[in-house]
């Protein structure tokens, strides 16, 4: 028997998710790929216009590199993503101008960042205080009341949210602005007033979704035999939620967080169209409509790396916070 | 007596009372209305009938949208595209999951791999990412989102119905039928999918109001349908502007939107809650014959909403 050197069990873990993760992220950036480059649709038609001579079509098609065939845009694409040379806008070049993209979606990346991270910090206390309360007094009124509002609430598209938000307290209050843009060269905490509906809508549809599942997991906790025995021996219940019920309800609770996290992906990019906010969602829908080809497979490639980190590092907190995980994590 | 009609030609229990029953009518009412409406709007579609944005008034139910054409007789019309797309895609994403997952959970061997391995590559995409790319990709139109209702909750479902067919697989009456020399096809036809029938309906209603926010969703963001097509998720957007003027112009869309999401979700919901009741019930009356293992109940009680893009 020859004695290998044993890695821990979570870093073995990590490796593995590092290396099945690169595969996946490779496949998804091929089909992003796949997608926007062979699916039909034409940029050099669509900047150009029905009126452009077939002359001209041809030549912003090789300024685009659209006369190679796909298989060298592909390793062209590829290869750029790993030396992290991330091409031109497609759409700008179609016009005759270099703008690379990197340049294009940093800005946006940290608008976006501040606008979720703001949404998560005020969600996380938030859903754990309502689903806390809720699971406390099942089956009572205020119980009743949450779960029937937010099984509601799940129901509704962000936009609706949005729309029905903007027309009260814009159109008939009048308190709060309609539109969330940053000037050029602030950034979005200057304004915020601004960020208080993109907030509010987002904050909406977490708590949507959160709610139910970290309840589920404070209520089955809360009829664990060790939280009756610390009941029976006089520990006041605003210590048994917290010591005893919170502390076993956060792994579950981190699995429904990073849910949330994965639901917030798609409820950006709808909440930052509507209210116009100069984030990556914004910018990624933008960037369809105009058929900017390169724009848009870089940013859903850096959207599923950021996907896949997400749920990466809350399999790795659920690891960190259930200690029978840590020894089980790499079989 | 009604009930137990309605229980014997297929309506499963969670929609005779309740909520569930609520809902039910809810959706049949409103895909009624989507399917009736363009008969009954009193107004063209595309013409100017009053001012832009002119408040609601005699012969004008719901005033007028940002181009002063009747809301009321687009409303009426614009449940079709949005409503139709949305049923159709469920429909034919049940059609393709279904046998998917059968087959991956059945056969097994690389068939399960393949299938598996496509399944999380698709869901290492946010699901609204996958539904902008096929939209960038081949342009907005009614065949374009059925396509992409169909895509982004195919994972999941083929997932959900390869674990149930797995689990129905090794019962001892499957088991037995196969050692009786039965075919494939017979053993999956009469033992594999009644007994998997409950887990892949339980939530057909969340995947519907998932189903519907996809399509409204790319269609509010002016990448679906486009005008001057009279479409709910596209009044919403294009109405939006004036909504200080006539709110009804983006609000009654809105509000038929959202009594369709909400009654697909108390359909979802209510099934979902029979079924675990009852999964409970019976491993409570089985007593440990069930296993006694927590993790057994992992793969069902799962939340169904995890579809959501």
């Amino acid at each position: 028997m020859t004695a290998r050197p044993q890695l821990p069990p979570l870093a073995r873990f990590l490796l593995a998710r590092l290396a099945g993760g690169a595969f996946t992220l490779l496949l998804a950036a091929t089909l992003v790929f796949l997608a926007t480059n062979v699916l039909p649709g034409d940029i050099a038609h669509a900047v150009l216009g029905a009126n452009a001579t077939p002359e001209l079509v041809a030549s912003v098609r090789a300024d685009l590199g659209l006369d190679e065939p796909p298989h060298r845009r592909y390793l062209d694409f590829i290869g750029g993503l790993l030396t992290g040379d991330l091409g031109n806008s497609s759409a700008a070049l179609a016009q005759g101008n270099v703008l690379p993209v990197a340049d294009v979606i940093g800005t946006p990346l940290r608008n976006t960042a501040v606008l979720a991270a703001i949404t998560f910090a005020l969600f996380v206390p938030l859903c754990l205080v309502l689903a806390g309360v809720a699971a406390s007094r099942v089956g009572g009124t205020v119980d009743r009341l949450l779960s029937g509002g937010t099984i509601a609430a799940a129901a509704f598209p962000e936009f609706l949210v949005a729309t029905v938000l903007i027309s009260v307290f814009f159109d008939a209050l009048d308190w709060l602005p309609p539109l969330a843009a940053v000037p050029e060269g602030r950034t979005p905490l200057d304004d915020p007033l601004a960020l208080v509906m993109p907030v509010t809508t987002l904050l909406v549809l977490c708590v949507a979704t959160g709610f139910r599942l970290v309840r589920a997991a404070a209520v089955e906790v809360l009829a664990e035999p060790y939280v009756d025995w610390a009941r029976l021996n006089g520990v006041p219940e605003a210590t048994v939620l917290r010591r005893y019920v919170l502390r076993n309800a956060l792994a579950p609770a981190v699995q429904a967080f990073a849910e949330v996290a994965r639901y917030l992906f798609g409820g950006v990019i709808v909440v930052e169209a509507v209210f116009a906010f100069p984030g990556i969602g914004g910018l990624l829908v933008r960037g369809i409509s105009v058929n900017d080809v390169q724009q848009t497979c870089v940013i859903a490639t850096v959207l599923a790396v950021l996907y896949w980190a997400i749920n990466t590092l809350a399999d790795l907190a659920v690891i960190r916070l259930v200690p029978r995980l840590r020894t089980e994590a790499s079989r | 007596m009604r009930r137990t009609t309605l229980r014997r030609i297929g309506v499963p229990r969670s929609l005779t009372r309740g909520w569930g029953l609520a809902g039910a009518l809810t959706l049949v009412a409103l895909l009624a209305l989507a399917v009736a409406g363009p008969l009954l709007a009193p107004h063209p579609l595309d013409e100017p009938v009053a001012d832009v944005g002119q408040l609601p008034g005699p012969g004008l139910w719901l005033g007028a949208d940002q181009l002063g054409r009747d809301v009321f007789s687009r409303t009426l019309h614009g449940g079709l595209t949005t409503l139709g797309v949305s049923v159709g895609g469920t429909l034919a994403l049940y059609l393709v999951g279904v046998p998917l997952g059968v087959v991956a959970g059945y056969r097994g061997g690389w068939v399960d791999a393949v299938t598996v391995r496509a399944a999380d590559v698709l869901l290492a995409l946010p699901g609204l990412l996958l539904a902008l790319l096929l939209v960038a990709g081949l342009g907005g139109s009614g065949g374009v989102l059925l396509l992409c209702v169909v895509l982004t909750q195919l994972p999941a479902l083929t997932r959900l119905v390869r674990t149930a067919t797995l689990e129905a697989g090794s019962r001892a009456f499957v088991e037995a039928a196969r050692a009786r020399g039965e075919s494939a096809v017979r053993v999956v036809g009469f033992d594999v999918l009644p007994t998997i029938r409950p887990v892949i309906l339980a939530d057909a209603g969340l995947r519907l109001r998932s189903s519907v926010i996809v399509v409204a969703g790319l269609n509010f963001l002016g990448l679906g349908l486009h005008p001057p097509t009279a479409d709910w998720g596209l009044m919403i957007s294009e109405n939006r502007d004036i909504i200080g003027l006539n709110p009804w112009a983006a609000l009654a869309p809105g509000a038929l939107l959202a009594l369709f999401t909400v009654a697909a979700n108390a359909v979802g919901d209510e099934s979902a809650a029979t079924r675990t009741a009852t999964r409970t019930a019976a491993r409570t009356a089985a007593g440990t014959a069930a296993g006694t293992d927590p993790t057994d109940a992992a793969p069902t009680d799962a939340d169904p909403r995890e579809a959501r893009p």
